[in-house]
């Protein structure tokens, strides 16, 4: 996870962003993808 | 001259409230956790305050708000750098067929209540693919094609002509061989009322993976998908799925059709999902609204739309699960497949830029030998591309049916361009036929659902990123990579 971050501290107010990275997670299985209208399963992209 | 604010105001980002205040940028499916602060003063200037205005609201100094939007642009300007989409596939003579659906009947054993080929597939006398049509299909398929990646099986009720699927698969393979190909992948969709021995066979021989057609326990279930003499199909599905999993040959996948009956018993998605994980010991499931007109007694939307909380908050869960397991936890109950594949498209930042497979990446033969984009789409004439007696190829892939389709991309369409869920959604231009008339208008009781699916699985990422046991997780593994590394080195020094 890798987390870059600006944090500005004012008058004890926090204002900070950090961008989120969860690609260090496990991977999951890749399988079907769904389309989502129909109910029917099928393979996208 | 443009000020911080307006350059702020000019970016695409969405703003999200809750446990860890988000902001989304869709274009490159960035997120990043804000402080309920920082939140606060980017929701005032993107609202119209200046940052005197914004600084005065929250009790800082303008300059604090202007240097804190100065630090948010110069991250996402770097972001910027990510947005590395591919252009929308269409199919190509010479190239992959990503998928080739044959619909090997017209005809089902079942009548369930909201299904749409009772308009349009069921009206034709019964029909089942002749061998030599499916032999021609397949050839010229090939011809057209370099290669076939996957054939699924559809129908009607795919099951009932037992024959036709070994055959195709016997000449879909053996074309395959020819070409010093692998055989291409095979599914089928099944209700999963018949599974003969002979069914099994074919399935084994061929690796046959099966996605079950199940709304839910037998109170709802035998509601919907009742045989023609109204009697239930609940019991027989549940000892097939059985079978079939004893073969061995893949996962079992559950799709289930939600309509007003689900909201009538009372049973919410996130129940369904642990149903079916508790009864069919499946990791997801396939959970959709029924492709209905907005008028349909049966639509779930016929209440207000109060369904699409419950698609929130069983998103929420799913996205729980689904971290867990990312983790390398075991859990309880089935996840959204949907938000599975949001989840994977956040964490590796590759958005979809596919409407929908129709057309784009699959064509579909019915039992008379017609091309369809999709099987949602077969009986409607204006939505034949031709027919496998006389398809040229250059000439059938360049039909008004395919260019129309690919004039609707994500990026074209009024209404996803400015969507910021369109790089996670996986849209359905059947539905849209269904719902609006217009493969090119969306259906906005389907967009709301996907939108509040989105949400949930947008801020249930984030707030993963702030979990102390996710954190630990990644460190750890992080760790490891490093003295490996460091082992590595070492090794290649000495």
């Amino acid at each position: 996870m890798e987390l870059r971050s600006n944090t500005l501290e004012s008058q004890d107010l926090k204002f900070e962003i950090e961008a989120v990275d969860l690609g260090d997670l496990d991977a999951l299985e890749e399988d079907i993808v769904p389309c989502t209208g129909c109910g029917c399963t099928c393979k996208s992209d | 001259m443009t000020t911080i604010e307006d350059r702020f105001r000019r970016e695409e980002v969405t703003l999200f409230d809750g446990r860890v205040p988000v902001l989304f940028v869709p274009a490159n499916l960035g997120v990043y956790c804000l402080t309920a602060e920082a939140a606060r003063a980017l929701r005032l200037v993107r609202e119209g305050c200046s940052s005197d205005m914004a600084a005065q609201t929250l009790g800082c100094t303008a300059e604090t708000v202007r240097a804190f939007l100065g630090h948010t642009m110069e991250i996402l300007e770097e972001d910027q750098k990510n947005i590395d989409l591919p252009a929308p596939r269409t199919l190509k003579s010479g190239g992959k067929l990503p998928q080739l659906v044959f619909m090997v009947n017209n005809f089902c054993n079942l009548k369930c209540r909201y299904c749409y080929e009772h308009e349009n597939v069921f009206t034709e006398p019964p029909t089942t693919m002749p061998k030599d049509l499916a032999k021609a299909a397949i050839e010229t398929m090939s011809d057209i094609f370099s290669e076939i990646e996957r054939i699924m099986f559809i129908g009607g009720e795919p099951a009932l002509c037992e024959d036709i699927l070994d055959f195709i698969c016997e000449q879909a393979t053996a074309i395959a061989q020819k070409k010093g190909q692998p055989p291409p992948a095979f599914c089928m969709i099944s209700n999963g009322t018949k599974f003969t021995p002979t069914l099994a066979d074919t399935v084994a021989r061929f690796r046959i993976q099966i996605t079950f057609s199940v709304d839910g326990p037998p109170v709802v279930h035998d509601q919907l998908r009742v045989h023609h003499d109204n009697s239930p199909s609940f019991v027989t599905i549940s000892q097939n799925i059985q079978r079939y999993r004893e073969l061995d040959v893949a996962p079992v996948a559950i799709e289930c059709t939600v309509t007003s009956v689900h909201r009538e018993a009372q049973l919410s998605i996130s129940s369904l999902l642990d149903y079916f994980g508790r009864e069919f010991g499946v990791d997801e499931a396939h959970v959709a609204v029924a492709g209905l007109s907005a008028d349909s007694p049966l639509n779930p939307g016929q209440e207000g739309g109060a369904y699409h909380l419950e698609f929130a908050e069983a998103a929420a869960a799913s996205v729980e699960r689904l971290i867990n397991r990312m983790m390398g936890r075991t859990t309880q109950g089935a996840a959204m497949d949907l938000v599975t594949a949001m989840l994977r498209r956040l964490k590796s930042r590759r958005g979809s830029v596919q409407m929908c497979p129709a057309g784009t990446t699959q064509l579909v033969v019915d039992s008379a030998g017609d091309i369809y984009p999709c099987w949602m789409f077969a009986g409607d004439k204006t939505y034949r591309i031709g027919n496998i007696a006389s398809v040229d190829g250059e000439a059938t892939l360049n039909s008004p049916v395919l260019q129309r389709i690919y004039a609707n991309s994500k990026a074209n369409n009024e209404d996803c361009r400015v969507c910021y869920a369109r790089h996670l959604c996986n849209a359905c231009l059947g539905n849209n036929r269904i719902a609006t008339g217009a493969i090119e208008k969306m259906s906005p009781a389907f967009c709301n659902t996907v939108r509040a699916i989105a949400q949930q699985t947008i801020v249930g990422y984030a707030e993963a990123s702030h979990n102390a046991e996710v954190r630990k997780y990644i460190a750890s593994g992080r760790q490891m990579r490093d003295l490996e590394a460091s082992g590595c080195d070492a090794v290649a020094s000495t």
